[in-house]
């Protein structure tokens, strides 16, 4: 075994001599830190059409473990023996209800601006809020399996930028019909077979298809996204914050960025902006002209 | 009058203009004209790329320049933005205001130039000489510039 190369990969849990140890991480510097996991709940056809059925219920369910899932990355450090505690700026908890093959996604993202990362806080949300939606549908179906639970996104300090392999960028937070979903960059077969789950806080359905958001970007947050603009699947009424959590969720390079700025329908607009159908949306950093 | 353009402009011929459209009511005409400058001491500058929201520029341009018109009774306005890549010592706006008495041409002028570099969208990306390049951020400095003008009602929007 060879470890004594400073640039090979080894564990950074255990010391020269083989023996358990909390990395110090004091003289590391703080930056912004974003990490973007998921899991995956697979249960029986008829737990699955219960909870979906169930308008009400569905709802109460996802927010209980969209809940946990944000109790249990704040208790991270509490419970994964050298996992650092640590500030954490945001935690959020998505949830995609695919009815053909009886599985809830879950997708968490945390960031910290902080000396080392958030991955296992993110883990740690989307594995606790997976183990809720167990709690709570086992009386229907004991044999639901969480699995899949894994790293896709993680920015920030020394190692920069790691997307998990095979994917070219995370899969979509939400894919929904009471929440939209960007459609442009994927496939109308990926987007027809996605139906999702509406969004907890039970907003009025709008008919599908009807009209878009119309999306653009200018500047860095054009080229971190990677277009200048895209049309976004009309849901329903969707506030500025939610339309931007969703874009970090689709571009995680762009959560780091913070201070992002709205204009709807080409006037400023504060991030609690409700958007409509058919509005131009545009997103961008503070303006620095003259 | 309200121009985003690629190209260069003349703040000779702007001024002129703005003179004869103000010609017996204003006493004083305030012009000023930015310049693409060194982005630091140590590093020079080798182009200076400015994009832009077509349409939502000129509205907001037209918008601040209604609101100095009313504030400080000016006769005439300009304001004059290019877009594009620029080089150094390029010219890359003008603003000119023109009023009966300097103090007021004095204000629009600077308020236009500050609420400008605040509100109306227009991104800047340095490109150095020595290759590297970044999009600039915007100053802290010049959002309580922008703030100390009391805002006017919309102002408010324009930053979290």
């Amino acid at each position: 075994m060879s470890h004594s190369h400073s640039d090979s990969p080894s564990f950074s849990h255990l010391d020269e001599a083989g023996q358990v140890r909390m990395v110090d991480v004091a003289a590391k510097v703080s930056t912004q830190r974003v990490a973007v996991c998921s899991a995956r709940v697979s249960m029986n056809a008829q737990a699955f059409d219960l909870l979906n059925g169930h308008e009400r219920g569905k709802g109460e369910v996802l927010n209980t473990a969209r809940v946990a899932g944000v109790l249990a990355a704040k208790r991270c450090a509490e419970l994964i023996p050298l996992c650092h505690t640590l500030p954490l700026s945001f935690v959020g908890i998505d949830f995609s209800l695919n009815p053909d093959t009886h599985h809830i996604d879950i997708t968490s993202t945390c960031r910290s601006d902080y000396k080392t990362g958030v991955e296992m806080e993110a883990m740690m949300a989307c594995s606790v809020a997976a183990l809720t939606v167990y709690d709570m549908c086992k009386a229907v179906d004991k044999g639901i399996v969480v699995e899949d639970v894994r790293l896709l996104y993680k920015s920030g300090g020394k190692s920069g930028e790691w997307l998990a392999p095979g994917l070219s960028a995370p899969p979509l937070a939400v894919q929904g019909q009471a929440r939209p979903a960007v459609v442009a960059a994927r496939p109308a077969s990926e987007a027809a077979s996605a139906p999702g789950v509406p969004a907890a806080t039970s907003r009025a359905d709008s008919p599908q298809g009807a009209t878009g958001i119309r999306l653009v970007y200018f500047a860095q947050v054009a080229e971190l996204a990677g277009t200048r603009n895209e049309t976004l699947d009309w849901a329903a009424p969707l506030s500025g914050s939610e339309l931007l959590q969703q874009l970090e969720a689709r571009y995680p390079r762009l959560a780091p960025v913070g201070r992002l700025k709205l204009a709807v329908n080409q006037r400023h607009a504060q991030h609690d902006i409700v958007i409509q159908a058919g509005d131009e949306v545009a997103v961008f950093e503070p303006v620095t002209g003259g | 009058m309200i121009i985003v353009q690629e190209a260069d402009f003349d703040s000779g011929a702007l001024q002129a203009s703005l003179r004869a459209q103000s010609a017996g009511a204003a006493g004083a005409l305030v012009t000023f004209t930015g310049y693409v400058r060194d982005f630091s001491e140590t590093e020079a500058t080798s182009t200076l790329y400015l994009e832009h929201y077509p349409g939502m520029c000129e509205q907001v341009l037209t918008e601040l320049a209604q609101q100095a018109t009313e504030r400080w009774q000016l006769s005439a306005c300009a304001i004059v933005h290019r877009v594009g890549a620029l080089a150094r010592a390029d010219q890359i706006v003008f603003v000119g205001a023109a009023s009966a008495h300097r103090g007021d041409a004095f204000r629009a002028c600077e308020f236009l130039i500050d609420a400008l570099k605040t509100r109306a969208p227009f991104w800047k990306r340095e490109e150095l000489a020595s290759g590297r390049s970044f999009w600039v951020q915007q100053k802290d400095a010049d959002c309580a510039r922008t703030e100390q003008w009391g805002t006017a009602e919309n102002q408010g929007a324009s930053q979290q």
